[in-house]
C-alpha cells in the first residue's frame, strides 16, 4: 500500500498548484482589468488637459505665424534672418561700447525739432553721447568737405536735406550701410547701396494769407494773373537750392510748354519777390506782408496756422504735393561706425519715426507711423505726394538757376 | 629794472614786423589764392583767371557796384551828419536832455544790427510796418509813407545804425582841445555860429573825416542790414553777393566770391589811403598841450531850444520806437499787425532761455570778447604809440599791415581764418581762440583809429619832456600817455567789446557747437524761422550788455568823456 500512498502526494500537489495558478490567474486578470480601468479613467481624466495643451500649441502656432506675417517673415529662412539680425544688433551694441562713446552729427534739421529723438536714443544707449551741430545745408557741405580735405576730425553722421546731401553722396563721402530698418521704407527714400536713407519729409506747398485772399488760385494760370503783382513772395530760385530744384522737377510733371508759359507770365505779370529762406516765405505770408507765398515748407505753414496766424496752404490743380526729405548718412571716415549704425537704426525705427511725427510740426518719412503729424493726417489720405528733385534737377541746378535769373527773376 | 642788450633791441622791430606779417597775411593769402584757384584750397586744381572773368562778365556787377557805393556813401553821410550834430550838442552845449542823448544811442549801438534792422522792418514794411499802417489809416491813402525795402530805406537804416559809431569817434575830440582857443575867439567878439564854423569845426575836422571814412568802410562791408532789408528787396551789394555765392548757393562758388571780395578789397584800400592822407595832415591840429585843463561849455542862448528839439527828435526817430517795437514784437506768437495784442505769449523768452546751448554761448561770448579786447587794445595802443610818437623803424609798414584786415569784409575774413586754422594746425580750429584770432585781426586797425586822433592831439612835448627827464618807455607810457588817453583807450575797449559781442559775420563761419557764441545761437534760431524768438533774444541780449556796460562803467570804462565832468 505504501506505493499508492507515495503516488497520491504529487497528484495533490499538482491539483493544488493548478488551483493556485487558476486563482493567481484570476487575480492577475482582475488586477490587469482594474489597472486597465484605472488607466482608461486616468486617460479620460487628463484628456481635457491634453486638449488644452494641443489648443494652446495651435494658438501659439497661429500667433507665431501671425506675428511672423506681421513682421514680414514668411518662411523659416526669414525667421533665421531675423534671429541673425538680433544677434548682429547685440554684437553691434557690444562693439559700440568699445568705441569713443561720442557721436558728432552735422544736421540741417532744426535742433528743437530733432532733440526728442536724440534724447530717446541716449536714454536707450546711455553710453553714447550725441553732439548735434545745427547748420544750413550748404554749411554742412562746406564743413564736411573742408574738414576732410584738411584731415581734421569731422562729423560721424549727417542729417541733411537731400537736395544738398546728394552732392556729398556723389563725392563718395558716405559709408554704405543697409540698415535693417530701411527695409520699412519705400525705395525712393533709400539709396540702393545703403549710403543714405530719408528720415524726415520736407513737403513743399504754396501758402496764402486767409485775411487777404478768400479763395486761393486753383490753377497755374490764375496764379499769374496781374492782380497778384507785387503781392507774391517766392523762395529764391536763382540759388540752385530748394526753389530751383523744385521748379525744375515740376517741369516734367506739368509739361514743358505749360511750364514755360507759367514762368514767363509769372516773371512778367507778378514779379515775385525772392527770399533766401524757405521758412521766411511762410512767415511773411502770415504777417500779411505778402498775400501769396510760393515754394515754402508745408510744416511751417501748418505750425503758423496752429498758432492762429491767418495762413493756409494751397496747390494749383496741375501741381501735385512734391516732397523731398532730409537723409541720414554715415561719413566714411568715422571712427565710431557701430555707434553710428545704432543711431541710423534708431532714427529710422518705428519708435524714432513716431517721435519725429509727434514733434510740432515735422513729418516722418517712414510710412504708416501712428503719430500726430504724418503727411496723411495733415493733407488727407487722398493726396498722393510725389518725390522731388528729379535727377536732372540735381545735375543741372546751377544752369537752371542762371536761366531763371536771365528770365528776369531776382536782383533788381 | 632789466636791461635788454642793444643788439636785440635793434632786432625787435623786425621780429614784431615778421610775426605780424605772418599772422595778418596768412588768412589774406588764402583768400587771394582762393580767387585764382579753380577749386577749394587744399583740393587739386589749377591756377586760373576764370573767376575774375566770370565776375567781369556778370551782367549784375555794375548794378551791384553802384548799389554798394550809393549805400556806403549815403549811410556814412547820414551817420556823420547826425553824429556830429549830436556830439556837438552833448559834449559842448548846455542843451537840455543831453544826458539822455548820451545813453540811448549806446543802447542802439549795443543792439546787434540784425535785430535793429528787423525792428525797422516791423516799423516800415510797406504793408505791415506799424508806421505805414498808421499813415495809411490816418490819411486813407493806399501808398505807404516809407518803403524800407528800397535802396533809400536800407541806406537810412544803415546810417542810423552807424550814427553811434560816428558819435563815439567824434565826441572825444570835442572835449580834448584847448579851451583857450575858443576863449580867444569869444573875447574877440565871435558869435556862437561863427565860433562853431571857424574854430570848433576845423579843430574836430580830422576826427570827422576819419569817422566818415571809417563809417564808409563799415557800411561797405556791412552784412546784416543789406541782408535783412536789401536781399528781400532784391537789392544786392558786394557783401550780400559774396554771401549768397558762398553760403546760399549749392555748391558754393568760392572762386567768384573771393574775386568779388578782391574788388571790395580794392575799394577799401583806396578808402584807407584817403584816410592816411587825412590823418597825416591832422598833426597840425595838435592842441592838447600840458596847459589845457577843461572844456568850455558853449552857451547856446537863443538856440537852446533848437538843440532840445534836435535831441528829442533824434530820440523819437531812432532809439525809442526801436526799443518799444522790439519789446512789443517779442511777446507775440507770430507777427501780424492786424492781430496785434491778440496772440500774446512769453513763449519766445522761454524758448530762448531753454535753448540747449544758451549757457555755453553766454560763457563763450564773455571769454571771447574779453580776450579780444585785451589783445586788440594792447596791440593797437603799442602800434599807435610807436608809429606816431617814437617813429619806430618800419612803423608805417606795420601800420599799413595792421590795416589790411579792415579791408576784408567780416564774412571773407572769416573764410580766410577758417582755412588758415584748418591748414596751419596750431590747435585753434573749432575753439573760441579761432574767433579771438579773427577779432584781433579785425579790430586792431579800429583801435588804432580810435587812438590816433587823440594821440595826435596830445602834444609831443609831453612825452618828449618825460623822456628828457629820464623816464623810460614803459614809464612814459604808463604815467603820461596812458592816463591822458584813458578816455580814448576805454572807449576803444568798450567799442571792441560790444562789436565782438554782437558780431555775426565772422562768428557764423568759425564756431562749432563747443565754441558757439550768443550771436550765432540767435542766428541758429533765426534759421529755424523763429524770428520772434530772435527778437526776444535780442531784448535779453541788449539788457545783458547794458548790465555788463554798467559794470564796466563802475570800473572806470567810458565810451567817451562825460560832459558833466566839465560842466
Amino acid at each position: 500500500m505504501s506505493g499508492s500512498a507515495t503516488s497520491r502526494v504529487p497528484v495533490l500537489a499538482a491539483v493544488a498548484a493548478i488551483i493556485v495558478s487558476i486563482i493567481a490567474a484570476g487575480y492577475a486578470t482582475a488586477l490587469v482589468q482594474s489597472i486597465q480601468a484605472d488607466t482608461a479613467r486616468a486617460v479620460k481624466d487628463i484628456q481635457p488637459a491634453i486638449d488644452d495643451v494641443r489648443n494652446r500649441l495651435n494658438t501659439l502656432e497661429r500667433m507665431v505665424a501671425l506675428y511672423a506675417k506681421a513682421a514680414g517673415i514668411e518662411s523659416p529662412e526669414a525667421a533665421e534672418k531675423l534671429i541673425k539680425e538680433r544677434e548682429e544688433l547685440r554684437a553691434r551694441i557690444e562693439a559700440a561700447r568699445k568705441e569713443s562713446g561720442k557721436l558728432v552729427i552735422y544736421g540741417s534739421v532744426d535742433y528743437p525739432d530733432i532733440k526728442s529723438v536724440l534724447d530717446a536714443f541716449q536714454a536707450r544707449y546711455p553710453f553714447i553721447q550725441i553732439v548735434y551741430e545745427h547748420m544750413r545745408p550748404p554749411e554742412v557741405y562746406t564743413r564736411i568737405t573742408s574738414e576732410l580735405s584738411a584731415n581734421k576730425p569731422t562729423a560721424d553722421l549727417v542729417l541733411v536735406s537731400h537736395t544738398t546731401g546728394i552732392r556729398l553722396a556723389n563725392e563718395k563721402r558716405y559709408l554704405p550701410y543697409a540698415s535693417p530698418e530701411a527695409a520699412g521704407f519705400p525705395d525712393i527714400f533709400r539709396d540702393k547701396n545703403g549710403e543714405w536713407t530719408g528720415a524726415v519729409l520736407l513737403p513743399i506747398a504754396f501758402a496764402y494769407n486767409t485775411d487777404k485772399v478768400k479763395t486761393p488760385p486753383t490753377s497755374l494760370d490764375q496764379l499769374t494773373d496781374p492782380q497778384w503783382a507785387g503781392k507774391v513772395i517766392m523762395h529764391d530760385i536763382t540759388l540752385g537750392t530748394t526753389g530751383t530744384q523744385y521748379l525744375v522737377s515740376l517741369r516734367d510733371i506739368v509739361g514743358e510748354a505749360k511750364w514755360n508759359q507759367f514762368l514767363e507770365k509769372l516773371a512778367r505779370n507778378v514779379k515775385p519777390v525772392l527770399d533766401i529762406s524757405v521758412s521766411t516765405v511762410a512767415e511773411k505770408v502770415a504777417s500779411g506782408e505778402y498775400h501769396i507765398g510760393l515754394i515754402t515748407n508745408l510744416h511751417d505753414v501748418v505750425r503758423l496756422k496752429m498758432q492762429g496766424a491767418p495762413i493756409d496752404y494751397f496747390l494749383p490743380s496741375e501741381v501735385p504735393l512734391l516732397t523731398t526729405f532730409s537723409h541720414i548718412a554715415i561719413i566714411n571716415t568715422t571712427k565710431n561706425p557701430n555707434s553710428a549704425k545704432l543711431f541710423v537704426d534708431y532714427i529710422l525705427s518705428q519708435e524714432g519715426q513716431t517721435i519725429i511725427g509727434n514733434t510740432p510740426v515735422r513729418f516722418p518719412a517712414r510710412p504708416n507711423i501712428p503719430a500726430r503729424f504724418t503727411l496723411e493726417n495733415v493733407v488727407g489720405p487722398a493726396v498722393k505726394p510725389a518725390i522731388y528733385p528729379s535727377d536732372e534737377a540735381v545735375a543741372k541746378a546751377r544752369d537752371w538757376a542762371a536761366k531763371f535769373k536771365e528770365m528776369g527773376f531776382g536782383a533788381q | 629794472m632789466y636791461k635788454i642788450p642793444q643788439k636785440i633791441r635793434l632786432l625787435f622791430p623786425y621780429i614784431i614786423l615778421a610775426t605780424a606779417t605772418f599772422f595778418i597775411l596768412q588768412p589774406a593769402a588764402f583768400l587771394l589764392f582762393g580767387s585764382i584757384w579753380s577749386t577749394m584750397p587744399g583740393r587739386p586744381g589749377e591756377i586760373t583767371l576764370a573767376n575774375y572773368l566770370e565776375v567781369l562778365n556778370d551782367p549784375f556787377l555794375g548794378k551791384v557796384l553802384l548799389n554798394t557805393l550809393l549805400f556806403a556813401l549815403g549811410a556814412s553821410s547820414v551817420a556823420i551828419a547826425l553824429g556830429t550834430v549830436l556830439a556837438l550838442l552833448v559834449m559842448k552845449t548846455d542843451a537840455p536832455f543831453r544826458h539822455v542823448a548820451v545813453f540811448l544811442p549806446i543802447l542802439t549801438f549795443a543792439m546787434p544790427s540784425s535785430v535793429e534792422s528787423m525792428s525797422w522792418t516791423f516799423l516800415l514794411s510797406p504793408r505791415t510796418g506799424l508806421v505805414n499802417i498808421a499813415f495809411m489809416r490816418l490819411t486813407g491813402l493806399e501808398e505807404p509813407l516809407v518803403n524800407v525795402y528800397s535802396l533809400i530805406g536800407m541806406t537810412l537804416v544803415m546810417g542810423l545804425n552807424l550814427m553811434p559809431v560816428a558819435f563815439m569817434i567824434i565826441a572825444p575830440s570835442f572835449s580834448l582841445f584847448d579851451r583857450s582857443l575858443e576863449e580867444m575867439a569869444r573875447v574877440s567878439g565871435a558869435g556862437v555860429s561863427y565860433l562853431f564854423r571857424k574854430v570848433t569845426l576845423p579843430l574836430v575836422a580830422p576826427s570827422i573825416i576819419s569817422a566818415f571814412i571809417y563809417c564808409f568802410i563799415v557800411a561797405l562791408e556791412a552784412f546784416d542790414t543789406p541782408a535783412i532789408i536789401g536781399i528781400p528787396a532784391g537789392i544786392y551789394v558786394l557783401t550780400t553777393s559774396i554771401y549768397t555765392q558762398m553760403v546760399s548757393e549749392v555748391p558754393p562758388r568760392y572762386g567768384t566770391a573771393t574775386a568779388y571780395a578782391t574788388i571790395l578789397l580794392a575799394i577799401s584800400i583806396a578808402a584807407i589811403l584817403l584816410y592816411s592822407i587825412a590823418a597825416s595832415k591832422a598833426d597840425r591840429y595838435a592842441t592838447l598841450s600840458g596847459r589845457a585843463t577843461n572844456v568850455n561849455v558853449l552857451r547856446l542862448g537863443k538856440y537852446r531850444y533848437l538843440g532840445t528839439i534836435l535831441i528829442l527828435g533824434y530820440l523819437f526817430i531812432h532809439p525809442i520806437p526801436l526799443l518799444i517795437t522790439l519789446g512789443i514784437a517779442s511777446v507775440h506768437r507770430f507777427w501780424n499787425p492786424d492781430r496785434l495784442f491778440t496772440n500774446l505769449t512769453l513763449e519766445n523768452y522761454e524758448k530762448f532761455f531753454t535753448y540747449p546751448v544758451a549757457s555755453t554761448a553766454v560763457m563763450n561770448s564773455i571769454i571771447v570778447s574779453i580776450s579780444s579786447v585785451t589783445l586788440t587794445v594792447a596791440i593797437g595802443f603799442l602800434a599807435t604809440y610807436f608809429t606816431l610818437r617814437r617813429n619806430m623803424r618800419g612803423g608805417h609798414i606795420l601800420n599799413s599791415l595792421l590795416s589790411i584786415p579792415l579791408a576784408l569784409p567780416p564774412i571773407v575774413l572769416a573764410v580766410g581764418v577758417f582755412w588758415s586754422v584748418l591748414y596751419f594746425d596750431i590747435g585753434l580750429y573749432g575753439t573760441v581762440w579761432a574767433l579771438v584770432y579773427a577779432y584781433t585781426l579785425r579790430y586792431v586797425p579800429l583801435v588804432i583809429r580810435f587812438l590816433s586822433g587823440p594821440m595826435l592831439q596830445i602834444h609831443k612835448d609831453l612825452d618828449e619832456s618825460a623822456i628828457l627827464y629820464g623816464g623810460g618807455v614803459v614809464r612814459t607810457l604808463t604815467r603820461i600817455t596812458l592816463p591822458l588817453l584813458w578816455g580814448a583807450v576805454s572807449a576803444a575797449a568798450l567799442y571792441v567789446f560790444i562789436r565782438t559781442f554782437t558780431d555775426l559775420g565772422i562768428a557764423v563761419l568759425l564756431v562749432t557747437r563747443e565754441s558757439t557764441v550768443l550771436s550765432t545761437t540767435l542766428f541758429a534760431l533765426w534759421n529755424t524761422g523763429e524770428k520772434l524768438t530772435v527778437v526776444a533774444g535780442g531784448v535779453v541780449y541788449v539788457f545783458f550788455l547794458l548790465l555788463l556796460l554798467l559794470v564796466a562803467y563802475r570800473l572806470g570804462f567810458r565810451l567817451f568823456e562825460q560832459p558833466s565832468r566839465y560842466a
